[in-house]
């Protein structure tokens, strides 16, 4: 091979690692994570389907007023925040704690998620949900008259990286 | 000798000349057929044969093309996630690879492998997007487009390819721009300027290309002017717009001077010494209106609002120092008057717009303004007398008109002193042209 073959091939694995890491964290998420169920919480009716994607809210976005109580340091916008989640009776995992450092250990019905505080919330990066767009108008009613009890099944790492892997809606799976 | 031949529009034009030219008497039959060897016009018609057929060729792969990206997007959703990724990455991988060998490996269709690497890349600025849905990854989506660059660039370094170096300016100016969108103090936008030097510069001296010369310009004044809205306090930035401006033009313009001295850097002269002389002229112009004046002086370092961000006062520092090494260096140059004057002028706008504001008053820095506009009128004027060139008179034409329109609509005054003005400008301008070509007419005859 020539040294412009090998620059050519060089530049050519630049752009694969380009692409291989836009979605390494879901990737490794998939791979290795926990499956978890967690609640969806209502949005906006109107500004929920957004081109493709859908935007999600949960439960877990946004803590109350004791959870932050107990965050140890002061919230800033852009800050990096790990909630602790606790498997409940009904294997849906709900807001333990919130803690500003991955913990080392978790018992068994806990697992750590990374989040970014944005405002008043906390984005997990499973707030978009792509629909194809045959899909798009049942999916949207569904979520519009199940809003309370749609539920998100994600994988977590064990360094708190989420990935979206699907929505369960009145009784539908929805995965893309 | 076989030279490369021109246009096949000018080949077409020159055959049916020929004819005519031959038919006057003016050109023999010998020296018909010897134009006619030379600019190959017997070839014309085989030519336009094989490029209706390439023609033909292109559109039916084409409409292919487009007819399987359709079929694919109406299965998309039944397709596992593994087999779309090996869709999109493969098609990236074979335009960049047989483009690479028809180009670079076999040669025998450049045209048409370097097409296909270019193809590649834009394939590759899709799949970012593709694979961000696929796996439900949204981010700001104007990083898409930095990714979609810096891929782009590398493409361009190893095959030495101005498309797709041009690719690789315009996603960059795509996303510095959409970065002003989130300029809200959650995102860092002070090393764009930096980051677009160290991509974008190298580039330029190693492709040599007119495009990426003009583009690489435009992308670093786009990325210093996002980086001026990083602090909260410049989103009202007419202080810090106005010195960051004349300082980058200060920069452009030394490093247009610079490249005079190495005869192998001349290619980037004189675009970095226009643009370099747009900025400063711009900022001066806006630190000539009263009212900008005004609210420049408002962040007048004696208030330390600029000592709040050393991060802006040490990126302008090192382009200032940066800006007088290379003047330094380009020192013999300066021998010539002027391209002095230029650099003078250059300075009194950073001067102008960027230090007096910190010392003095408003009115101070217009009439400081208007000095600098005046003498850049003089200098403009002078050399388009000395190099006789009619694109550096209108320039200064232009810009003493702007200078009368703004002062005419700034200031508060009766309908027909305005009416007067621009008559007299009108008059004048039609005046100076006559005049300046008169000139050229007497200089051309002088020197035959």
């Amino acid at each position: 091979m020539t040294k412009q073959s090998w620059l050519f091939a060089l530049a050519v694995a630049f752009q694969l690692v380009i692409l291989a890491a836009i979605p390494a964290k879901q990737i490794q998420a998939r791979w290795t994570g926990t499956l978890i169920t967690i609640k969806t919480a209502p949005v906006d009716p109107y500004d929920f389907l957004s081109g493709y994607h859908v935007i999600l809210r949960y439960e877990i976005s946004r803590p109350s007023d004791e959870h932050w109580s107990s965050f140890p340091s002061e919230r800033k916008d852009g800050m990096t925040v790990y909630a602790i989640l606790q498997k409940g009776a009904d294997d849906i995992w709900t807001l333990r704690t919130l803690t500003d450092k991955r913990p080392k250990e978790l018992p068994e019905d806990q697992i750590a998620l990374k989040g970014r505080i944005s405002r008043n919330t906390i984005e997990y990066g499973i707030e978009h949900f792509f629909i194809p767009e045959e899909g798009r108008d049942t999916f949207e009613a569904a979520l519009r008259r199940n809003q309370q009890t749609a539920l998100a099944q994600i994988r977590v790492d064990r360094f708190g990286h989420a990935a979206l892997i699907r929505l369960i809606v009145d009784g539908k799976t929805y995965e893309y | 000798m076989h030279s490369q031949l021109p246009s096949g529009w000018f080949r077409k034009r020159l055959k049916t000349e020929l004819g005519i030219l031959e038919k006057e008497g003016l050109l023999s039959a010998e020296q018909a057929a010897a134009i006619s060897r030379r600019y190959r016009l017997d070839a014309l018609a085989s030519e336009s044969t094989r490029m209706l057929l390439a023609t033909i060729y292109f559109i039916g792969a084409a409409l292919v093309g487009i007819g399987i990206i359709s079929f694919v997007a109406a299965h998309w959703t039944q397709i596992s996630r593994e087999i779309k990724l090996v869709l999109i990455i493969g098609a990236m991988l074979a335009a960049h690879i047989s483009g690479f060998i028809l180009w670079k490996v076999k040669g025998n269709y450049p045209k048409l492998g370097h097409t296909l690497v270019l193809l590649g890349t834009l394939i590759f600025g899709a799949n970012i997007g593709l694979v961000a849905q696929i796996f439900h990854v949204r981010a700001n989506p104007y990083d898409g487009f930095a990714a979609w660059a810096l891929g782009a660039a590398a493409i361009a370094w190893a095959v030495k390819s101005t498309p797709n170096a041009v690719t690789a300016l315009i996603a960059a100016a795509i996303f510095a721009l959409g970065s002003t969108a989130a300029a809200d103090g959650s995102r860092q936008v002070g090393w764009f300027l930096p980051a677009a030097a160290v991509v974008f510069v190298p580039l330029v001296y190693y492709l040599r290309s007119q495009w990426v010369v003009w583009g690489t310009l435009l992308v670093m004044s786009v990325c210093w002017a996002v980086s001026l809205t990083e602090y909260e306090l410049f989103r009202d930035p007419a202080y810090p717009f106005a010195a960051g401006t004349s300082l980058l033009g200060m920069i452009f313009f030394c490093w247009g001077l610079a490249g005079w001295k190495v005869p192998s850097s001349r290619f980037l002269c004189v675009p970095c010494q226009i643009v370099g002389l747009f900025w400063g002229i711009l900022a001066v112009f806006l630190a000539s209106f009263l009212d900008y004046s005004t609210e420049m002086i408002g962040w007048a370092i004696g208030r330390n609002e600029l000592l709040r961000y050393p991060g802006y006062l040490i990126t302008a520092g090192g382009l200032a120092a940066a800006a007088v090494g290379l003047a330094i260096w380009a020192g013999p140059l300066l021998k010539n008057t002027i391209q002095a004057a230029l650099l003078g002028i250059s300075v009194g706008c950073f001067v102008a717009a960027g230090i007096l504001p910190q010392v003095s008053t408003a009115d101070i820095v217009v009439l400081g303004a208007h000095l600098i506009l005046l003498l850049a009128i003089g200098v403009l004027f002078y050399a388009s007398l000395k190099l006789e060139d009619r694109r550096i008179f209108w320039a200064s034409v232009l810009l003493a008109a702007v200078v009368v329109l703004a002062r005419t609509l700034e200031y508060e005054i009766g309908l027909l002193v305005k009416s007067a003005i621009f008559t007299t400008c009108g008059i004048g301008l039609i005046l100076a042209g006559i005049l300046f070509e008169r000139y050229l007419r007497i200089r051309r005859r002088t020197h035959d």
